[in-house]
């Protein structure tokens, strides 16, 4: 997003002839659109913590007139990974995976909307590792359903690198 | 911006030029000046110029679309590479560190001496509080912050976008803002140029820069600006701007290259310039991107998804 998209929020409403109207979009776990992957793990992996590290409120960005407000990310985050497959904080075995949300937005640039998530994640309290999905798509009438498909769109994205990135650490560790 | 919107503009050949009105700025701008200062980034933007849309709106609908789909593409491109750039980033607040600067230093002869502050955290928080009439004023200073990187990632920049307004409401209730002063204040980090360095190669010298070198290379450029805007409205910036067209503009040269304009400051590492068609200050800071910063973590490759799955350079930190 540019300062022009400030006068263009502006603009949009005088070019359609009518002056707009914010819409407050909050998305959490019930208004995903599509199903998360379920993704097969190699070792066991329990979901010790979802810790909400992002330096803003819940107020995310948004597409045209839609403000995407975010309601309890960490919850949101935390339903979407026990349905990929980790294990819950109170399984009695697995490894322990912490995952840091560092930012979760939408925004545009021309007449593209990029929703961005973006995970730091440690595992065993070893090094940390980001894990970013910011799926680039065309606008094609900044509407609400199109707001709600990209940001759960990402989300499903960041959610499936993770996994694949916590498998890989866990043939590492396998394979000797 | 959508589509629709583009299709709307390709249709319509209105001009709206406004005509150049003499406007005499008060010194200061106002004594309880109501700033309102519009936050609307959360991470590095990346900026990609529309040339494609703008000549395919010249050629009806079709060009329109094709002109948009051709920039969607540079934009896809571009937010991609920046992807790893944003990961040096992450921790980086650059909300919280304009807000500081600007906190400190825009109580000032020029601008005003107890300046009310406002700072709205998106744009839609902006535009629902003003159409709600809760800030209706005359003379409001509204700020915009953006920090950016070019999309052929040879400069990394900040700006701010000031705006002296009178606000009213019309009695339907439609808000109209008549602009008083409006300009740009940027200052950018252009990175030498290096034979056979294209965009990949430049995105990964700003990566190979570090997160230290990134974070204090954007902490200067936050400063830089707000000084550029109190600066403008001081009574020195103010005689200044009077008589900068009595002189020519000239080049000025900066670590062996030259800048074409009207030197404002000049240091062995950064100049300020009045541009020829730019409303406000512009400066410039080269960045060499030849040496690794020390204690910059490397990428490590050991990822299932190599390129979206890379170590944090450094956890935990903070401004």
């Amino acid at each position: 997003m540019n300062p022009g998209f400030v006068l263009c929020l502006f603009a949009a409403g005088l070019l359609a002839g009518c002056e707009g109207n914010v819409k407050r979009v909050t998305i959490n776990e019930g208004q995903l659109v599509g199903k998360q992957r379920i993704t097969q793990i190699r070792c066991p992996l329990r979901l010790k913590q979802v810790v909400d590290a992002r330096s803003t409120t819940n107020q995310s960005g948004g597409l045209g007139w839609n403000q995407v407000v975010l309601d309890d990310a960490p919850l949101m985050v935390q339903q979407q990974l026990l349905k990929a497959g980790l294990l819950p904080a109170t399984a009695a075995q697995g490894r322990d995976v912490v995952v840091k949300l560092k930012h979760m937005y939408m925004s545009q640039n021309h007449m593209t909307k990029n929703p961005v998530v973006v995970y730091e994640v440690v595992l065993d309290g070893g090094e940390p590792f980001i894990v970013r999905a910011q799926p680039t798509k065309m606008n094609w009438n900044s509407s609400t359903g199109e707001t709600l498909s990209a940001f759960s769109s990402a989300l499903r994205q960041a959610n499936d690198q993770l996994l694949a990135a916590l498998n890989q650490r866990c043939s590492a560790v396998a394979g000797g | 911006m959508n589509v629709r919107l583009i299709l709307l503009v390709a249709l319509l050949s209105v001009s709206a030029a406004a005509p150049a009105k003499k406007y005499e700025t008060p010194m200061p701008l106002a004594q309880d000046l109501q700033v309102e200062v519009i936050l609307n980034q959360q991470e590095l933007g990346v900026d990609v110029p529309a040339t494609a849309s703008s000549v395919g709106a010249q050629f009806g609908l079709l060009g329109a679309l094709i002109g948009a789909t051709i920039t969607a593409g540079q934009v896809a491109n571009a937010e991609k590479r920046v992807a790893e750039i944003r990961n040096v980033l992450v921790d980086y607040r650059f909300n919280d560190n304009f807000e500081r600067q600007l906190r400190a230093k825009l109580a000032s002869e020029g601008i005003s001496p107890n300046p009310q502050f406002t700072f709205m955290a998106t744009p839609w928080d902006a535009y629902s509080a003003t159409k709600a009439g809760k800030l209706a004023a005359d003379g409001v200073l509204i700020i915009t912050p953006r920090y950016s990187i070019t999309n052929n990632f040879e400069v990394l920049k900040v700006s701010l976008n000031a705006r002296f307004v009178n606000r009213k409401f019309k009695p339907n209730g439609k808000m109209k803002e008549k602009n008083l002063v409006m300009s740009w204040y940027s200052f950018q980090f252009p990175l030498t140029k290096l034979d056979g360095s294209y965009a990949t190669e430049d995105a990964q010298r700003w990566i190979d820069l570090g997160r230290q070198e990134m974070h204090g290379l954007l902490d200067q450029g936050i400063t830089q600006v707000v000084d550029m805007m109190v600066y403008e409205f001081s009574a020195e910036g103010r005689q200044a701007a009077k008589t900068k067209t009595k002189a020519k503009a000239k080049n000025t040269l900066l670590k062996g290259k030259p800048y074409w304009g009207w030197s404002l400051r000049e240091t062995p590492d950064w100049i300020w310039l009045r541009e020829w068609g730019v409303l406000g200050i512009t400066g410039y800071y080269p960045v060499d991107g030849l040496t690794k910063a020390a204690g910059t973590a490397s990428p490590v490759a050991a990822s299932a998804a190599a390129d979206s799955a890379t170590p944090a350079t450094d956890a935990d930190s903070s401004q």
